[in-house]
């Protein structure tokens, strides 16, 4: 069931915000992870559809600053990594 | 509380959910307003607009969440206004948003629900503040929306049609200033019209059914919001460039760090230099009033009453008010600025590798000055095990009371030379403890995440705010409340224990003692004729009444029989005897070995006390007593040591149970004993000793 190709194209159909370049725009396509940890990323305003942009990524794998909704947000990269994005439209 | 409570009582059958107010039958005299909104939308300059400085602030029963509140006039009548904790949601499971959402539904112990909600909306995030204000509104409750930073909105030619946006929305909205005061007038006048018609405000909200869940329900929402701000925001400028560069030079991912670090020596420095002045004054004015009682009351029970166990007592409080004050100035401005937020950016990486989270960065950071601040500041710390191990290793942080500790005990027993020909050894073991501090907190952590197992994920979601110049009105409010805050319950638990020690440090007083020293002065009053010379001898003799009374206390008794325990470290029993009464506060280590070294313990006796210390001997063998490796013992003690009752009381509070206060003691006292028996015993070896 979990043989190679489909892992790999598992993990090309999972872009996350946390592998965004700063500068980069892109669109929240769904938010992974538990119910808590979803729930406050919606209220935050991450929700399918929104436009987010990286700003920066602090140094040593620290945390990363986006913009949503004009507003900036830091949040760590393993956080970042249970955003998925699509390409920006 | 009084107030309070009363009006719990009167408000205790209503508001269990949306659309009971009845504020229409509320008397005109007792409205309540309520601030809510969400971080760094000015609702504190709001606050302190409409109350000026009538304003209380104190926990919310059994919870550490805050409660600021004061009355404000609005239209004829006065109204109790409360400010809210700043929020994102109503329905996250923060316990700030908890309480926020309890006091507007009229469900919180200690709060009336409200009559009006007043939400600030920050004119450059729209959309995330109407989120709050769309959740207070579905409430039921009486809303008017303020819109803040008009002053700025004009500066940056931001153009907003506030006017569309009130046709579309239920509620009034109302652009105001709070920095300069603009629109309070009018925002008054809509609160009171607000207050007479609260049915206006029940609509119907379709996602409110019931059966939705979380994020289907922030879904429509955000789409509702996105609707209502349709064409509202007219025009926009680019985002600003000071944030831009700003942040290109403060996250710099080398500068950042770096400007950071000179940040903060830069504060400490200040707090340091700044603070001797006035703690000059309140250490003088302590003197003057031991003074006084002394002139007035003689050298009586009563008198040593007031003036060593309650002026000394309170006077060691209110002499660390300087540097606290000093350090919440400056952490109002790096707050202000927007600063404090990037300084925890920069740090989250590091905090969470030892089991921390970058929000810690402000509560440690307040340590410096005082833990108690320090432990309170914890509150912004989501995840309850990174809040548990922040409040548990704040204490070792170097503490303004540690000063006068390592100030004495460096000065009169390491001895001042030249290490790796530039530096000054007596330095060199001041800097040490600072650093030994900080890493003590940091392995203290790790073991601490090993230890406290959780399930609870950590998070680290921070709004990195736009910067903004300090607002120094709010400011100075801000830290008059601080000030009193502390005062009052710092105070309150040092009173009590400056009391229970000063009593075991005067009693029993035996009568033999003091028999011997009366014939003693009865002797020289006799034998020396010349006055002066007779009432130096006889000072001579009450110093010495004093020290042998101390020995026959109960603390004396404390001491010798602590002392097997504490042979080991190189501590004599009067170091016991120290360490025993600074138990409540660490500085009393240093009053207490002047009294029992038989000097006055009068500011001027500190230089006379290093003088003894380092020439006191052994009487049998004359060896110094005291040699640098007993100096090194007492520093690695007070550097871990947990010798503060107020730290442990707050604990208590913050934590809700015995239990951590308890832990906190015992692990840091047996640090404390540990680390001292092997820098004794290394000592010893590397003679030392």
């Amino acid at each position: 069931m979990f043989d190679r190709s489909e892992l790999v194209q598992r993990a090309m159909a999972h872009r996350t915000l946390s592998g965004l370049a700063p500068g980069q725009e892109a669109v929240v396509q769904q938010i992974e992870g538990r119910d808590d940890f979803r729930d406050r990323l919606a209220h935050l305003g991450f929700l399918p559809g929104t436009r987010v942009r990286m700003v920066r990524r602090a140094p040593l794998g620290g945390p990363v600053e986006v913009r949503i909704r004009g507003y900036h947000l830091a949040l760590r990269r393993r956080d970042a990594r249970h955003v998925v994005i699509d390409d920006a439209s | 509380m009084r107030v309070e409570d009363a009006n719990v009582a009167r408000h205790d059958g209503c508001g269990t959910e949306a659309g009971s107010s009845a504020s229409a039958t509320v008397p005109t005299s007792t409205l309540c307003v309520a601030l809510a909104g969400n971080p760094n939308t000015g609702k504190t300059a709001l606050f302190n607009a409409l109350t000026g400085l009538r304003h209380k602030v104190a926990n919310y029963p059994g919870v550490t969440v805050e409660k600021r509140w004061g009355t404000a006039a609005i239209g004829p009548a006065r109204c109790e206004v409360v400010d809210l904790p700043g929020i994102y949601s109503l329905d996250s499971s923060s316990i700030e948003e908890r309480i926020t959402r309890d006091v507007l539904c009229g469900r919180q112990a200690g709060a009336r629900r409200p009559d009006v909600a007043v939400v600030l909306l920050d004119p450059f995030h729209l959309e995330r503040s109407l989120y709050v204000a769309l959740q207070v509104m579905e409430l039921g409750l009486p809303t008017v929306l303020a819109v803040n930073f008009m002053d700025e909105v004009r500066r940056k030619r931001l153009q907003i049609d506030l006017e569309r946006l009130e046709q579309r929305l239920p509620c009034p909205v109302v652009p105001i200033s709070a920095l300069t005061r603009e629109g309070i007038d009018r925002l008054t006048a809509t609160i009171q019209q607000a207050m007479g018609d609260g049915q206006r405000f029940v609509a119907s909200w379709p996602w409110c059914d019931g059966g939705n869940d979380a994020c289907a329900t922030a879904q429509q929402r955000y789409a509702w919001i996105g609707k209502q701000l349709d064409g509202v925001l007219v025009y926009e400028p680019r985002h600003s460039d000071v944030r831009v560069v700003f942040d290109r030079v403060l996250l710099h991912p080398v500068g950042g760090p770096l400007i950071f670090l000179s940040i903060m020596v830069l504060v400490f420095q200040s707090i340091f230099t700044w603070a001797l002045v006035p703690m000059g004054w309140i250490a003088g004015a302590v003197d003057a009033c031991q003074a006084l009682i002394h002139r007035w009351l003689g050298g009586g029970l009563p008198a040593s009453f007031l003036a060593d166990g309650v002026i000394a007592g309170v006077g060691s409080v209110v002499l660390f008010l300087p540097q606290i004050v000093i350090l919440f100035f400056f952490i109002g401005i790096l707050e202000d600025t927007g600063y404090l937020a990037r300084g925890a950016f920069l740090l989250d990486r590091l905090m969470h590798k030892v089991g921390l989270n970058g929000k810690a960065f402000l509560p440690l950071f307040s340590s410096f000055a005082c833990a108690i601040p320090g432990i309170m500041a914890t509150r912004t710390i989501e995840n309850r095990r990174e809040r548990l191990i922040t409040i548990l290793v704040a204490p070792f942080m170097t503490c303004s009371a540690r000063l006068p500790v390592y100030a004495l005990i460096t000065a009169a027993l390491i001895p001042p030379i030249t290490v790796l020909g530039v530096l000054n050894l007596q330095g060199l073991v001041f800097v040490s403890l600072y650093l030994l501090g900080i890493v003590a907190a940091a392995v203290i952590s790790m073991v601490l995440k090993k230890m406290l197992r959780s399930d609870e994920p950590s998070h680290f979601f921070l709004e990195l705010p736009p910067y903004r110049m300090p607002q120094w009105r709010g400011l100075l409010t801000t830290l008059w409340t601080r000030a009193r805050f502390f005062l009052q319950t710092a105070g309150s638990i040092i009173l009590l224990l400056s009391i229970g020690i000063w009593c075991i440090t005067a009693f029993p007083r035996p009568a033999s003692v003091r028999r011997a020293f009366a014939q003693e002065r009865q002797l020289v009053t006799l034998q020396v004729a010349d006055e002066a010379a007779r009432a130096e001898v006889v000072a001579g003799i009450e110093r010495r009444e004093s020290a042998a009374l101390l020995e026959a206390s109960a603390a004396g008794h404390l001491g010798r029989w602590l002392e097997p325990a504490i042979r080991p470290l190189g501590f004599d029993w009067k170091i016991g005897v120290a360490i025993i009464t600074s138990f409540a506060q660490r500085e009393v280590f240093v009053s207490t070995l002047s009294i029992i070294n038989s000097l006055g313990s009068g500011s001027d006796g500190a230089t006379a006390l290093e003088d003894t210390l380092r020439s006191a001997r052994h009487p049998v063998t004359q060896q110094p007593l005291y040699p640098p490796a007993v100096g090194l013992s007492i520093l690695v003690f007070y550097a871990f040591a947990c010798q503060c009752v107020s730290t442990l009381a707050v604990v208590r509070r913050e934590t809700g149970s015995w239990r951590w206060p308890v832990v906190m003691f015992a692990y840091m006292t047996a640090l404390a004993y540990v680390s001292s028996l092997i820098v004794y015993q290394g000592g010893r070896l590397l003679g030392w000793g």
